[in-house]
């Protein structure tokens, strides 16, 4: 008998999400950090999205579960498995159908996709080959200033100027950065700095793929206040506010993937 | 053309033949090219194996034949064709590179061939991307330890992998010996590695100067004195001498071979195409190169003629389900040339042309010196790499137009080069141009002759993420077969 549930699983570099919708609406979300095995990842926070949904008591109770991921990474016990590209780019128009631009900024990588008036992929550019600007980039720097990362996220807001980060490498800017504390230069003129740095790839990639209102920034970094404000201020342009947690977004565009295809 | 309905009978009948053009073309190139080992280097084969390890890599012929696994009938039999050539032509070559020193004249290529000229003067070619390109196919990972070497050194791991291979060569004293070296500014990886070699091996060095605007009077005017300055610098500096009589020979034969080259190219036009992928590019690198001017170019290109035309008389395709017709922008994929089996047998791709392939074609009038001269000049400054990777952006839109519109074009698979920043310069204004017609370009990063950048599952993920989500395609086949 059909449950009328639907869910959507993103398993990606350092977390994995889900989401879980019924014929209506989202009615459960988890996230949590990815393990080594992707197949662990997905059931365990696919349990932890079940555990909100009393109707439902295991994976095999819902109508269609569609799997997304990281590069080649699947949901092997998915119906179906799609691309993040696609999953991201139906996340995003589902929360607001005016976006024709996304940026998604994951644990390891960067992409940039643009988006038809009917929701579906036009184009897209990534950077895989550089974690500056990635999740991984943002962990390290929050290492150096010894913060969390909400923390870290609005310590730029308060700058009044920039100190420039010229490295290009994740790593030597940790270095830089390092540096620059030393000499007691103001931390939050040095993270501003960094979210410039890396608000200028974004901006960079969206340009190559064609910008356009509206725009969205997806994936935990969009979180990063700090990172919102810089490429908003880049761009001359807004970006979109999601109701919805934008690091969701993967796993929405699965949830509603799956239940499109039922 | 429509693909015909076939019976099971006629299946295993088809099979059985295409397994043996296989193995009768398996034999067929280790026969032919064991023979011309031992007839011109005979035992000695084996301490040069040993001072040239590259050699050992040219042996394993088995990416060539692996490439041929679900391509059939006459497009399995072009392939065989191409690569039975390429073998038996390679180690003819290097059997000639090895056994006269004296004569061989090291030329930094950049997809620039001086062997019609160098054979006319009796000396012996020697193509500096030849074995980096080759053994790259065979072996995607032959090249890194010279790669590494060159790197130890000191050169920079910016520049294209295919300088950083050919210095790393060097390096480890695994060149060659030659006796002088030609040059030419046609490629900016490789500009410096003429001096590299010139300084290391305390030769002679001659450069080519190629003019950026190449397709002007006043450029061949200037290109044609250029070759003739370079012909008396030779003459000077090597054993070799000019023979114009016998290079009027190797041009009127050349000449043939344009046309043969383009009776093919015009076959690529039909929809589906008879024929495709390596039959282009991998013809385009061998014939202007190691067989320019020889009746075994013509004899190449009349051979893969008659493979397409085979198809067309039975109404098959060489991709029975071809569903887009690609152009290959930047330099095909050496290191992972499996890449186009893949697009054809899951995603119904063909590749019709591609950018380093096709030019404008020249035929040399040969009734005088100035004129082979002058043709020489023009077929030369019309080369792929000279006028596409530099230059201004109108050569570059050029030909990339002409090719778009002359082979009906759908699809643009751009081999993002990262060695190659001229070209990478170029890539904004590529991916303007094919939103302004309308043309789904895939973009995806690669370095021509390193794997270790972007794998073959890299590459392929990439490609599968843009069919999939771009081009909304459904793949014809989950997994490929012999894709390693």
């Amino acid at each position: 008998m059909a449950s009328g549930y639907f869910a959507g699983c993103d398993v990606g570099s350092t977390t994995t999400k889900a989401v879980i919708v019924n014929k209506d609406k989202i009615v459960a979300r988890s996230i949590t950090a990815s393990k080594v095995d992707p197949e662990k990842s997905a059931r365990a926070v696919l349990n932890l999205a079940i555990q909100q949904v009393k109707d439902i008591q295991g994976i095999e109770d819902f109508d269609c579960l569609v799997g997304t991921g990281y590069g080649r990474i699947e949901v092997p016990f998915a119906d179906k498995n799609i691309s993040e590209l696609t999953c991201h780019t139906i996340g995003a128009f589902t929360c607001d159908s005016k976006v024709r631009s996304i940026v998604d900024i994951g644990g390891q990588d960067l992409k940039a996709i643009a988006v038809n008036e009917d929701g579906t992929l036009l184009d897209f550019v990534m950077n895989d080959k550089c974690a500056a600007g990635t999740g991984k980039f943002f962990e390290a720097m929050c290492r150096v200033f010894e913060t969390e990362f909400d923390e870290f996220s609005e310590l730029s807001l308060r700058a009044k100027k920039a100190v420039p980060i010229t490295s290009q490498c994740s790593v030597f800017a940790e270095s830089e950065v390092l540096s620059l504390i030393s000499k007691k230069v103001a931390p939050d003129a040095i993270a501003l700095g960094i979210q410039e740095s890396v608000a200028q790839r974004c901006y960079a990639l969206l340009r190559r793929v064609g910008l356009k209102e509206k725009i969205a920034i997806t994936g935990g970094c969009a979180k990063n206040k700090g990172l919102v404000d810089a490429l908003t201020k880049i761009m001359k342009l807004e970006v979109v506010h999601f109701d919805e947690d934008p690091q969701l977004m993967g796993a929405l565009g699965a949830a509603i993937l799956a239940r499109n295809s039922h | 053309m429509s693909t015909p309905q076939v019976n099971a009978s006629e299946s295993i009948l088809s099979s059985t033949r295409d397994n043996w053009l296989l193995w009768k073309s398996i034999g067929k190139t280790y026969f032919g090219a064991g023979k011309t080992i031992l007839k011109k280097r005979g035992p000695k084969i084996l301490a040069d194996a040993k001072q040239y390890p590259w050699i050992g890599e040219l042996a394993d012929l088995r990416s060539f034949f692996r490439s041929v696994s679900g391509r059939n009938g006459a497009y399995r039999k072009a392939i065989l064709t191409l690569f039975e050539a390429t073998a038996t032509n390679v180690v003819d070559y290097v059997a000639d590179v090895l056994n006269q020193p004296e004569r061989v004249v090291y030329f930094q290529s950049a997809g620039l061939a001086l062997t019609e000229i160098l054979k006319s003067m009796d000396l012996v070619p020697y193509i500096d991307m030849g074995i980096p390109v080759v053994s790259s196919m065979l072996n995607p990972s032959s090249m890194a330890v010279y790669m590494d070497a060159a790197e130890s050194e000191g050169v920079s791991s910016d520049i294209c992998s295919l300088g950083r291979a050919g210095q790393g060569i060097l390096f480890k004293g695994h060149y060659p010996k030659a006796s002088v070296i030609v040059g030419n500014n046609g490629c900016e990886g490789q500009v410096n590695s003429s001096l590299l070699y010139a300084k290391k091996q305390g030769l002679p060095l001659f450069i080519l100067d190629m003019p950026n605007i190449y397709n002007t009077e006043r450029a061949e005017e200037f290109f044609a004195r250029e070759l003739r300055r370079m012909i008396e610098w030779l003459t000077s500096n090597t054993p070799g001498k000019m023979d114009w009589d016998r290079l009027k020979e190797v041009l009127d034969i050349r000449n043939r071979q344009e046309e043969a080259k383009l009776e093919l190219w015009e076959l690529m036009r039909l929809k589906p195409a008879p024929l495709a992928a390596e039959v282009i590019f991998f013809s385009q690198l061998i014939a202007p190169t190691f067989l320019a001017g020889t009746p075994a170019a013509v004899e190449l290109y009349e051979a893969l003629c008659e493979c397409g035309q085979e198809n067309i008389r039975k109404g098959v395709a060489a991709n029975p389900n071809e569903r887009y017709r690609a152009v290959v922008w930047h330099p095909f994929m050496a290191v992972h040339f499996h890449i186009y089996r893949y697009l054809e047998l899951k995603w119904g791709v063909t590749v019709i042309q591609d950018s380093m392939s096709y030019s404008e074609t020249v035929f040399v009038d040969t009734s005088s010196v100035e004129s082979m001269m002058r043709g020489l000049a023009r077929m030369m400054l019309n080369t792929p790499m000279i006028n596409i990777a530099r230059g201004t952006a109108a050569n570059y839109f050029q030909t990339f137009e002409q090719i778009v519109d002359q082979y009906d074009i759908d699809l643009v698979l751009v081999g993002d080069h990262i060695g190659c920043k001229s070209v990478a310069g170029m890539t904004g204004l590529l991916r303007d141009r094919c939103r302004e017609r309308g043309l789904p370009a895939a973009f995806i990063p690669y370095d021509l002759i390193d794997p270790r950048f972007a794998s073959m599952s890299d590459v392929m993920t990439r490609f599968d993420q843009f069919m999939e989500t771009v081009m909304k395609a459904e793949p014809l086949m989950e997994t490929v077969p012999d894709i390693v």
